[in-house]
């Protein structure tokens, strides 16, 4: 029963940042119809450059996290400017592959200027287990999982009151009534992918401060597909939604199915959970079924 | 409408091919490497081509196909002494199947979301690659043996270079008279408006699975040349 509350608990709080680096790929997908395939990259290298500012440059942390922040923009717009720009209005597969291409383009990079395969990020949150019940959980968990939920509270009244966020809520759902209004909608594009480094880049830094920067984080953007997949392509709430839920399973289905079938079950749960909703439901939970017209 | 309509392309193709095949004459050892390399990349990409090109079904994890040929092969030839021939031709079946099983979403989704469905399958099948140790031993691999057709054991990279370039040609000759048979003319009819070709009576699910066995196919016999047991 305790191993079942702490595989609960510890499934959640990765889980929600799982969602966390899946509403990144959401906003990408809503207002540009760019699917992001460089997504574990991005939060594999914004987490080495956290290493880089907190360990090489000794840089405190009341300083390194803006930095941060400051270099997943960048980031985001010189991927927007350099590779997608100059493809607007190209078929989706060109899209597609050119983010392919970015993505392996910066495992490349991020080899280069850290050759080291795993790193630990220095101690962020405190340790001491807590004692929920009869589990005995560690309070990073707990920690990342407020982290990201707080972070869902910002990020919600962005899009609600913000002006950025409204028109990039507006570019989602009609790109061309977005023009007729005058607002550019280059810049939105800008816009979504610096969003999207930057929920890459908090939710890098939240797992790898539980795991230490391997090169494992990729198959974190990988699972975040995942949770996209279920939720729903083209839904917010559905990516809230599914990414506890692919958590909860990964961990459960590790903790329980381990001993029947080969070690290492847990990496591979959440791809079968995309081929099962493939297969039943293609359009997830919440997303809005394409309706074809010929 | 044949391939080679004019006597100027037959010329040109003859002198291509006589080019080609004398290669490894004016060809260093490591440029006949990479020549090797290229022949095999562009087996599993003409398979690819038939399978996204001709059908138009995106799929991004062909590397797993090729992977299940080059360990299906790998597997044949050192653990139960088949000659090469035998090992190709099973690898090439196998990545076939396996590709059969994983394209069946391909009937439900189109698009991106198939896209994403074959990313999954790749890493489902290069997990259970490194995990099923019993058979192709997990992360370490398996030593292969070198290629050998009755009794001449292909050694040098020169040989290897003609066996590879004469099974590139094959099959680049094999997709090319596809596209002009009844079987690629449906492929392209589904790719360029599936919902027409059903109305028009092409069986979308024999067609589709069709391209994927043919495009995996071809991934695995290019698989199967790959050298020792990599994880691709």
């Amino acid at each position: 029963m305790a191993e079942l509350l702490q595989l609960v608990i510890t499934g959640l709080a990765v889980g929600t940042v799982y969602a966390l680096i899946a509403l990144g790929f959401v906003v990408v997908w809503k207002s540009s119809s760019v699917a992001n395939l460089a997504l574990g990259q991005l939060v594999l290298f914004s987490s080495w450059f956290t290493y880089g500012m907190l360990v090489q440059a000794k840089f405190p942390l009341w300083l390194a996290f803006p930095v941060v922040i400051l270099f997943a923009l960048a980031l985001g717009w010189l991927i927007e400017r350099l590779a997608l720009r100059p493809l607007i209005a190209q078929p989706i597969l060109s899209l597609i592959t050119v983010t392919l291409g970015v993505a392996y383009f910066i495992e490349g990079v991020v080899t280069f200027i850290w050759p080291w395969s795993v790193a630990a990020l220095p101690r962020l949150f405190p340790i001491e287990p807590l004692h929920i019940g009869t589990a005995v959980v560690s309070q990073a968990y707990i920690w990342v999982a407020g982290i990201c939920l707080i972070v869902f509270g910002l990020l919600t009244l962005f899009f609600r009151y913000h002006k950025m966020g409204i028109a990039m809520r507006a570019t989602a759902d009609d790109q061309m009534a977005v023009q007729a209004c005058g607002i550019p909608v280059t810049r939105i594009f800008s816009c979504s992918w610096m969003f999207a480094c930057i929920v890459a880049a908090i939710g890098g830094v939240l797992i790898s401060s539980i795991g230490g920067i391997t090169h494992g984080l990729v198959e974190t953007g990988l699972k975040a597909f995942s949770v996209v997949i279920l939720g729903g392509l083209n839904s917010f709430v559905g990516a809230v939604v599914a990414g506890p839920i692919i958590g909860l399973a990964e961990n459960l289905g590790g903790g329980y199915l381990t001993p029947f079938i080969w070690a290492g079950v847990k990496d591979i749960i959440p791809f079968i959970i995309i081929i099962i909703v493939m297969l039943i439901k293609p359009y997830g939970l919440f997303g809005e079924v394409r309706i074809e017209r010929i | 409408m044949a391939i080679l309509r004019t006597k100027t392309h037959w010329a040109l193709f003859i002198i291509f091919l006589a080019l080609l095949f004398a290669a490894p004459l004016y060809l260093g050892n490591y440029w006949l490497g990479v020549a090797n390399l290229i022949g095999i990349t562009l087996i599993a990409a003409t398979g690819l081509n038939i399978l996204i090109g001709y059908c138009g079904q995106l799929s991004i994890g062909h590397a797993g196909f090729i992977a299940v040929g080059a360990y299906t092969s790998a597997v044949l030839t050192n653990r139960l002494e088949l000659p090469f021939l035998v090992g190709l031709i099973c690898a090439g079946f196998t990545a076939g199947l396996i590709g059969l099983i994983f394209g069946i979403p391909s009937v439900r989704v189109k698009g991106f979301y198939l896209a994403i469905t074959t990313i999954a399958a790749q890493f489902i099948i290069i997990w259970v690659i490194n995990h099923w140790s019993a058979v192709t031993g997990g992360f370490v691999g398996i030593k292969v043996p070198y290629a050998s057709i009755g009794g001449f054991v292909f050694r040098s990279e020169a040989s290897q270079f003609y066996l590879i370039i004469s099974i590139a040609v094959l099959a680049t000759f094999l997709a090319k008279n596809l596209a002009r048979t009844r079987v690629g003319r449906a492929f392209i009819a589904i790719r360029d408006n599936d919902l027409a070709a059903e109305v028009m009576g092409i069986n979308l699910f024999y067609y589709k699975l069709l391209a994927f066995f043919i495009g995996c196919f071809l991934a695995g016999i290019a698989g199967s040349h790959s050298p020792t047991g990599l994880a691709l």
